[in-house]
């Protein structure tokens, strides 16, 4: 189905310059009480569907020598949030599968970096704090504040242009300063 | 007139293409920039001058810091003195901010660079290179932070390096200074958050500069090292772009991080 869209869209306006992977999925899985489906899940979309999404895009057919591609991971990655080991380890495994692939393709001289962001407001986030109430010590640990879509956004942009054509494998905290307080 | 219109022709073509995809505008805003007369922090203090700011350029070179400073001489101020002398530094930024206004931001690319083997290690040099790559660049932070001299959400860029992420053989003195800058900028960054100021590092591959080119000389460059690059060796103005967002608005939700801009070197084998 997604190998169908791109085609389509390859076919009527050319390869692909870069790819963004922004889609991701969080719940709650306690390990004393998690559920399988729902651990599973989380794993599926966030990683699986970067690999997958990845492997397609990597196709010569697909995009471009030296396209670039960025991947939203989260901080979640290195601090490894309580009741939520499910949704760090889709994270952490997209980064270290980013590294792999980095490394695959720079003979493309195609380049692959993550954003790992803090706590952005979005649709995503309001869900989790619903779900697991409101923590006033996360928020704070953000010495900026909570971010906005656009703080991930411009890095992401920054990273596709070809002023980042010298990064590769790397993965770039947009955190408000949340993993070093 | 014509001769700056030749200039700017010049700073453009003296370095491989520039992606145009990317463009920043600091009008109006104003930066310390070390390490100016060369490599990484003479072209971060043209690209600021290009996009519009003023730059106090510190360099020890005066020779080469003129060069710099003819490109733009309406917008890039020199300040020849070495960056371990800190009364120095101290009035030339007092000069600056008294004519110009307050900064709002400042880059440590000073460096020095020695072989230190823990065998034969000069000891006045290792800490030559502590001094200046990590002490003056503490130093820099302080004073550009004070309130009389800092404008309110500043941002702060240590150039570091990957060897502090690898720790290259030969070396500690330089892996030292610039594991260092890293933990610091972690430290500082919940200093100066209060006044929504930011503080990040780079850290850099093999960057093709004056520095490093002697260096090669000197003991030759491996192949080995070059092939890491996965992406090959690096240009300055793969850092400077990278500086440039992490100084500009765009990046004010950025602090305390280290960004690895290396042609791939840390994650190939």
């Amino acid at each position: 189905m997604l190998e169908e869209t791109l085609w389509e869209f390859v076919q009527s306006h050319g390869k692909f310059h870069g790819s963004v992977y922004a889609a991701g999925i969080t719940g709650a899985t306690p390990l004393l009480s998690y559920s399988e489906e729902v651990g599973r899940g989380i794993m599926d979309t966030n990683f699986w569907g970067y690999v997958h999404f990845m492997q397609l895009l990597s196709r010569k057919k697909y995009s471009h020598n030296g396209s670039s591609h960025v991947a939203v991971a989260s901080v979640a990655a290195q601090t490894g949030e309580a009741g939520n080991f499910a949704y760090s380890a889709s994270k952490a495994a997209m980064v270290t599968a980013a590294r792999s692939f980095a490394k695959e393709l720079h003979r493309r001289k195609c380049r692959v970096n993550t954003v790992s962001p803090g706590f952005v407001k979005t649709a995503l986030t309001e869900g989790y704090f619903e779900e697991r109430g409101f923590s006033e010590k996360t928020v704070e640990r953000h010495l900026l504040g909570l971010g906005e879509a656009e703080n991930v956004s411009g890095i992401i942009s920054f990273l596709l242009s070809g002023r980042a054509e010298w990064i590769t494998g790397t993965d770039f905290a947009v955190d408000g300063g949340y993993s070093v307080s | 007139m014509g001769y700056r219109k030749f200039a700017i022709l010049l700073v453009v073509t003296e370095h491989k293409n520039m992606s145009q995809e990317v463009s920043f505008t600091f009008k109006e805003k104003n930066y310390i920039v070390t390490g100016a007369s060369s490599g990484i922090g003479r072209q971060i203090a043209l690209e600021l001058a290009k996009a519009g700011g003023r730059v106090l350029a510190v360099g020890r070179d005066s020779g080469r810091l003129e060069k710099t400073m003819s490109y733009f001489p309406s917008q890039i101020i020199p300040a020849k003195t070495d960056v371990r002398d800190y009364q120095a530094m101290e009035s030339y930024i007092g000069a600056f901010t008294k004519k110009f206004g307050k900064v709002n931001g400042a880059v440590h690319a000073a460096g020095s660079l020695y072989i230190t083997p823990l065998r034969k290690y000069q000891e006045e040099e290792a800490r030559e290179l502590m001094d200046v790559s990590f002490w003056s660049g503490i130093k820099l932070i302080q004073l550009a932070s004070k309130k009389v001299y800092a404008a309110p959400e500043s941002s702060y860029v240590l150039i570091s390096s990957v060897c502090a992420h690898k720790g290259e053989a030969a070396q500690f003195a330089l892996n030292a200074a610039k594991a260092s800058l890293q933990v610091s900028a972690r430290t500082l960054a919940k200093e100066l958050y209060r006044q929504r100021s930011r503080i990040n590092t780079i850290s850099p591959g093999l960057i093709l500069t004056g520095l490093t080119e002697h260096d090669f000389d000197e003991r030759g460059i491996s192949e080995s090292v070059k092939e890491k690059h996965l992406l090959g060796l690096g240009q300055v103005e793969d850092v400077s772009g990278l500086t440039l967002y992490l100084l500009s608005d765009r990046a004010r939700w950025i602090t305390g991080q280290d960004f690895v801009v290396d042609g791939g070197y840390l994650v190939s084998d």
